[in-house]
C-alpha cells in the first residue's frame, strides 16, 4: 500500500475503500455513480487534459523502462491498488509513493482540514472523499483569486498545475466521514421549499453528492456550508456566477437552514 | 406446449428465415406481425434501417425510424385488448438515477444505456442480461441537467453511443466490447453527451449539449468504421447577428432594445464563438432529399441577452442541413434573442402535412418549449402553422428582472425534450406538457470558462401548483383534438401505435396507455420510480412488447429508480 505520511492513522487506500464504489455496492446513501476505482483508472488511463504526474518517487524505474506517460500512470495505479498482492509488496518495496511530491504540502493542510481532509471543526470545510475535479478547480481559483479568501489565497498561490491536482486526486480519494449532524424540522421545511425552488438537485444530484465539478455537499459542516453560501449571495465568492444569481434570490436566514439540512444528509 | 404454439413457432421460423433471405425490406409498406427468432441476425444494415417504420419486429431508432414518428405499426396490443396487458419482465440496472433511455431492438436482443453511460444488452423476450458495458468517465464531466443518456444507435455489427465525458464510443454489438472511443469535444469546456447518435450512410451524426456554458454548438458526422470526422456544422455561424427581428414565431413582441443591442455589438462584436446552441436531440433524416434536420437550443447565457446582441443565429432554430456535406440548406427561427431559454429541443418529426392551400406537402413539425406545435414546409423550412398553445401563456415575454419576474412558460418549457409522436391516419401530433411557472432573474456575467452560465436564474415557484398535459394536436389545422390533464409536469416521451394508443409515463410512477383518437385512459400500471422515459415496442417470439424505463427525473426530481419494464397481453 501507498503510504503517505507516516501518520498511522492516515490512510490513502482507493483500492480498499470499496464502500464508495456506488453502483456496484449498492448504497443507499450514495446510489450512484462511478467506484473510486473506475475513477482512478479514467484518471490514469482516459482523460488527457488531467495527466497526473508521477513526479519524484522511486517508481522511475519504470519510467526509464520508457513507458508513455499514460501507461506509466496506469502501471502506477496497478501499484496502488490491492488487487494484485505481489505488486503491493513489490511497490512497498520501491516506495513507490503517488503523492511523495506533495506530501509535505498535503501534512500542513490537515493542520485545519484534518487528517486526510476529514476535518472535525466546523469553519474548515471536509475535503475527505469531495470530488476530484471540483477540488483542483477551487484550488486554481483561490490562486487566481476568483474565490477571494485571505487563508487559501496565500496557501494556494505556490502551488502549480501538477500539484494542485495531485492534492486534489489525494483528498478525493479518501473516505468521506459521516458527522452525524441532525437539523430542526423547522430548517427541512424551508430548506425543502428553497431547494425546489433552486432546483439544486439538478446539479447536485438528489442525494447530494454531486459528480466531478460539482461538489458533494451532503453531510458537510453546516457552518462553512452557510458562511461559503452567504458568500456566494454577497459575491464574496464570485468563481461560480451562476449560483451567485441563484443564492442572491434567498433570505439569509433560509440559506442557513438550507447549510443544516444538508449537513444533516 | 400448445400445439397451436408450435404452429406459430413454425410460422415465425418461417418468416424469420424469409425475412433473413430479403434483408427484412419486406416490412416496407405492410406489418409483419409474426415474432421473429432471434439468434445472430444481430447486423443492422442499411436497408433495415430505412425501412424501420414498416417494421414491427424492431425498434431500431431513438425515435422509431429516420422521420422520427415515434409510431409502432403493429396492433397486437391495441385499444380493444389493451387491458389484459400485463408486466412480462422487469430489468434492474446497476444505476439508480434519471433514466431517459430508449430500448432499442435487433431481433430479440435489447440494448439499454443508463445514467453515467453504463449499456446493457438484454434478451427481449425475458429481460435476462446478455451484457454489460460500462464507459470509463474522466474526472472532468460538465452537464447541466443530470447525468443522462437517451441511448444507442445500432448500425452494422456495432452500437454508438455518445457520453457525458463527450467522447463517441463503438461497441461491439455481440459482445459489448469498445472497439474505438473519439473525443467529440472538450468537457472542460462545457462539452457532454447524452443524445443517442444517429447513424446513416456510413456516417454517425451527433450534436452536443452545452447551451448553459457558453460552448458553440455543432453537429458532427463521423465515418462509422473509423471515427474519422468527416464533417461540422456550427450551430452558430460567424455571422450570428440576423436580422433583428423583433416578434416570436407566433407574433409576440419580445421586447428587445434594438439601439441597445447595435451599440453592443459595435462594442463586442459577434458573439458567435461563446453563444451555446446545443443540439439535444436526434436528427431527422429526409432520405430522398439527404437532408438532415434539427432544431438547436438556447444561446449562452440563458438570460443575459445584452452581451450577446443580434438574433443569436441559429439558436432557437429549425436547421436543415446536407447528409453528405453539413452544408447549410435553410432554417427558421422562433425566439430571436432569447432572454428565457424557451429554446428547441423536442426532435422534429418529417410528415405530409397541408400547407395553407391545403396541398399535401413535406412537412417538419416541432413541438416548442414555447408550447406550441410547429408546422413546417420541408423543402424551406418556412412555417405554415402553428398550433393553439398546449399549456397556458401568462406574461410571455416579460423581460427578466434582477428580483425575478413570473412567466408561463417556466424554464423547463411547455415540452422539454421529450419527444412526440404522431399518428399519420389521424393527422394527430402527440407532445407532453409541463405546466410550471417559473420566475425569470437577470444577472450581469461575463463568460465564465466553462463554468455554468446562466447570466441569472430560474426559480420554481414551490406554493403555485404544477402538472402536465398530454396533448393531441391536428397537424393540419393546429387544433388541438384532446387533450389530458397529469397531476404533475411531463417529462420523457410518448409512443403511438398501430393499435390505436398512445403510451407515456409520468413522475409519479403512472405508465398509461390512451386511445389516440380520442384521449380515453385505456389502461395504466404504476411503476415504483418515475416513468420518464421514452417508451418502445417490438415482437418477439410473436407477442408485441410495449417497453419503457422507471428510473425518475433528476431535472423534476422525480423518484429516481432502476428499472426496465417489459409489458405484453396476458392470453
Ligand atoms: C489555516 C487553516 C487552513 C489551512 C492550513 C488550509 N486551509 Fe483550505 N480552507 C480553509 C478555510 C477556512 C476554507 C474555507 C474558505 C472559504 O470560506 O471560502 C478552506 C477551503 C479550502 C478548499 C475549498 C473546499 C470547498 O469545499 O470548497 C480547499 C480545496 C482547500 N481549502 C484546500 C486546502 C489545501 C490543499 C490546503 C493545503 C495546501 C489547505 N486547504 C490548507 C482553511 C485552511
Amino acid at each position: 500500500m501507498c503510504n503517505l505520511i507516516s501518520s498511522a492513522e492516515i490512510k490513502y487506500s482507493p483500492s480498499s475503500s470499496t464502500g464508495r464504489s456506488i453502483g456496484i455496492e449498492r448504497n443507499p446513501r450514495r446510489p450512484t455513480f462511478l467506484g473510486r476505482r473506475d475513477f482512478f483508472e479514467a484518471i490514469d488511463t482516459v482523460a488527457e487534459p488531467i495527466e497526473v504526474n508521477a513526479g519524484q518517487n522511486r517508481c522511475r524505474l519504470h519510467a526509464r523502462l520508457s513507458m508513455p506517460s499514460k501507461y506509466l500512470n496506469f502501471f502506477l495505479f496497478l501499484c496502488c491498488s490491492s488487487y494484485l498482492g505481489p505488486v503491493i509488496a513489490l511497490a512497498d518495496d520501491a516506495n513507490c509513493d503517488e503523492f511523495a511530491p506533495v506530501a509535505g504540502i498535503l501534512k500542513s493542510c490537515e493542520v485545519c482540514h484534518g487528517e486526510g481532509g476529514a476535518s472535525t471543526q466546523q469553519q474548515y470545510p471536509i475535503l475527505a472523499g469531495q470530488e476530484f475535479y471540483y477540488l483542483y478547480v477551487q484550488l486554481k481559483d483561490f490562486k487566481s483569486g476568483l474565490r477571494a479568501d485571505p487563508i487559501m489565497g496565500p496557501l494556494s498561490s505556490a502551488l502549480d498545475k501538477e500539484s494542485m491536482q495531485l492534492i486534489a486526486k489525494y483528498f478525493s480519494a479518501q473516505e468521506w466521514r459521516d458527522t452525524e449532524y441532525m437539523n430542526q424540522e423547522q430548517a427541512t421545511q424551508t430548506a425543502k421549499s428553497v431547494i425546489t425552488a433552486g432546483q439544486c438537485v439538478a446539479c447536485h444530484l438528489g442525494a447530494f453528492h454531486g459528480n466531478s465539478r460539482v461538489p458533494r455537499l451532503a453531510g458537510q459542516h453546516p457552518e462553512y456550508l452557510a458562511k461559503t453560501m452567504l458568500d456566494f449571495k454577497s459575491k464574496a465568492r464570485q468563481n461560480s456566477p451562476a449560483k451567485g444569481s441563484l443564492l442572491a434570490s434567498f433570505a439569509d436566514q433560509e440559506l442557513v437552514d438550507v447549510a443544516e439540512y444538508l449537513s444533516s444528509l | 406446449m400448445s400445439s397451436k404454439f408450435e404452429k406459430n413457432l413454425f410460422l415465425n421460423l418461417l418468416i424469420a428465415t424469409s425475412m433473413a433471405l430479403f434483408g427484412v425490406s419486406s416490412a416496407h409498406s405492410q406489418e409483419v406481425e409474426g415474432g421473429t427468432l432471434y439468434g445472430d441476425m444481430l447486423t443492422v444494415t442499411q436497408d433495415m434501417l430505412d425501412h424501420a417504420a414498416g417494421d414491427s419486429n424492431n425498434f431500431l431508432h431513438t425515435n422509431g425510424n429516420y422521420k422520427q414518428t415515434r409510431y409502432y405499426p403493429g396492433r397486437q396490443i391495441n385499444v380493444g385488448n389493451v387491458d389484459r396487458l400485463k408486466r412480462a419482465w422487469t430489468f434492474e440496472t446497476e444505476i439508480v438515477e434519471s433514466l431517459e433511455t430508449t430500448p432499442i431492438v435487433v431481433n430479440g436482443t435489447m440494448y439499454i444505456t443508463t445514467s453515467f453511460n453504463h449499456v446493457y444488452a438484454l434478451n427481449a423476450e425475458t429481460g435476462k442480461q446478455i451484457w454489460h458495458f460500462k464507459h470509463k468517465m474522466g474526472p472532468i464531466t460538465t452537464y447541466c441537467c443530470g447525468p443522462n443518456n437517451r441511448g444507442v444507435f445500432p448500425y452494422g455489427d456495432r452500437l454508438y453511443m455518445g457520453t457525458l465525458d463527450a467522447k463517441l464510443v463503438a461497441l461491439d454489438a455481440k459482445t459489448g466490447a469498445l472497439e474505438w472511443e473519439v473525443q467529440i469535444a472538450d468537457p472542460e469546456l462545457g462539452y457532454s453527451e447524452t443524445m443517442a447518435p444517429t447513424a446513416v450512410d456510413g456516417k454517425i451524426l451527433i450534436g452536443t449539449n452545452g447551451g448553459e456554458y457558453g460552448i458553440r454548438g455543432f453537429v458532427k458526422a463521423y465515418d462509422a468504421n473509423s471515427g474519422k470526422l468527416l464533417w461540422t456544422f456550427n450551430t452558430t455561424p460567424e455571422k450570428s447577428v440576423g436580422v433583428w427581428a423583433t416578434k416570436d414565431a407566433t407574433g409576440r413582441d419580445m421586447l428587445r432594445d434594438i439601439k441597445a443591442e447595435k451599440a453592443a455589438l459595435k462594442k463586442l462584436g459577434d458573439p458567435y464563438k461563446t453563444l451555446g446552441g446545443g443540439v439535444w436531440q436526434n436528427m431527422a433524416i429526409d432520405r430522398d432529399s439527404g437532408t438532415v434536420y434539427f432544431v438547436v437550443g438556447n444561446p449562452s447565457p440563458d438570460l443575459y441577452g445584452a452581451i450577446r446582441p443580434g438574433d443569436n443565429l441559429y439558436t432557437n432554430s429549425l436547421v436543415a442541413v446536407d447528409l453528405d456535406t453539413g452544408d447549410y440548406k435553410c432554417h427558421f427561427q422562433y425566439i430571436a434573442h432569447d432572454v428565457w431559454d424557451l429554446d428547441a429541443v423536442s426532435p422534429p418529426i418529417l410528415t405530409t402535412v397541408s400547407d395553407k392551400r391545403g396541398n399535401s406537402v413535406k412537412g417538419v413539425l416541432h413541438g416548442g418549449k414555447t408550447g406550441y406545435v410547429y408546422v413546417h414546409r420541408a423543402d424551406d423550412c418556412s412555417l405554415i402553422r402553428f398550433s393553439e398553445p398546449m399549456v397556458s401563456q401568462e406574461n410571455r415575454w416579460v423581460l427578466p428582472t434582477t428580483t425575478g419576474a413570473r412567466m408561463l412558460p417556466g424554464a423547463n418549457g411547455g415540452v422539454e425534450w421529450s419527444p412526440m409522436a404522431i399518428d399519420p391516419n389521424l393527422n394527430l401530433a402527440y407532445a407532453i406538457n409541463l405546466h410550471q411557472p417559473m420566475t425569470y432573474h437577470v444577472e450581469e456575467t461575463p463568460y465564465p470558462g466553462g463554468k455554468l452560465w446562466l447570466g441569472g436564474a430560474f426559480k420554481v415557484i414551490p406554493s403555485e401548483q404544477q402538472w402536465g398535459n398530454i396533448t393531441a394536436v391536428d397537424y393540419n389545422t393546429g387544433r388541438i383534438k384532446w387533450k389530458v390533464k397529469t397531476q404533475q409536469p411531463m417529462i420523457g416521451g410518448i409512443l403511438a401505435t398501430g393499435g390505436g394508443l398512445v403510451f407515456t409515463g409520468e413522475g409519479n410512477g403512472w405508465f398509461r396507455a390512451y386511445d389516440s383518437a380520442s384521449g380515453e385512459l385505456m389502461w395504466q400500471y404504476k411503476a415504483s420510480a418515475g416513468v420518464n422515459a421514452p417508451p418502445a415496442s417490438f415482437n418477439v417470439g410473436g407477442s408485441q412488447y410495449i417497453v419503457v424505463g422507471a428510473g425518475g427525473n433528476v431535472q423534476l426530481d422525480f423518484k429516481r429508480g432502476n428499472q426496465i419494464l417489459a409489458f405484453k397481453l396476458d392470453r
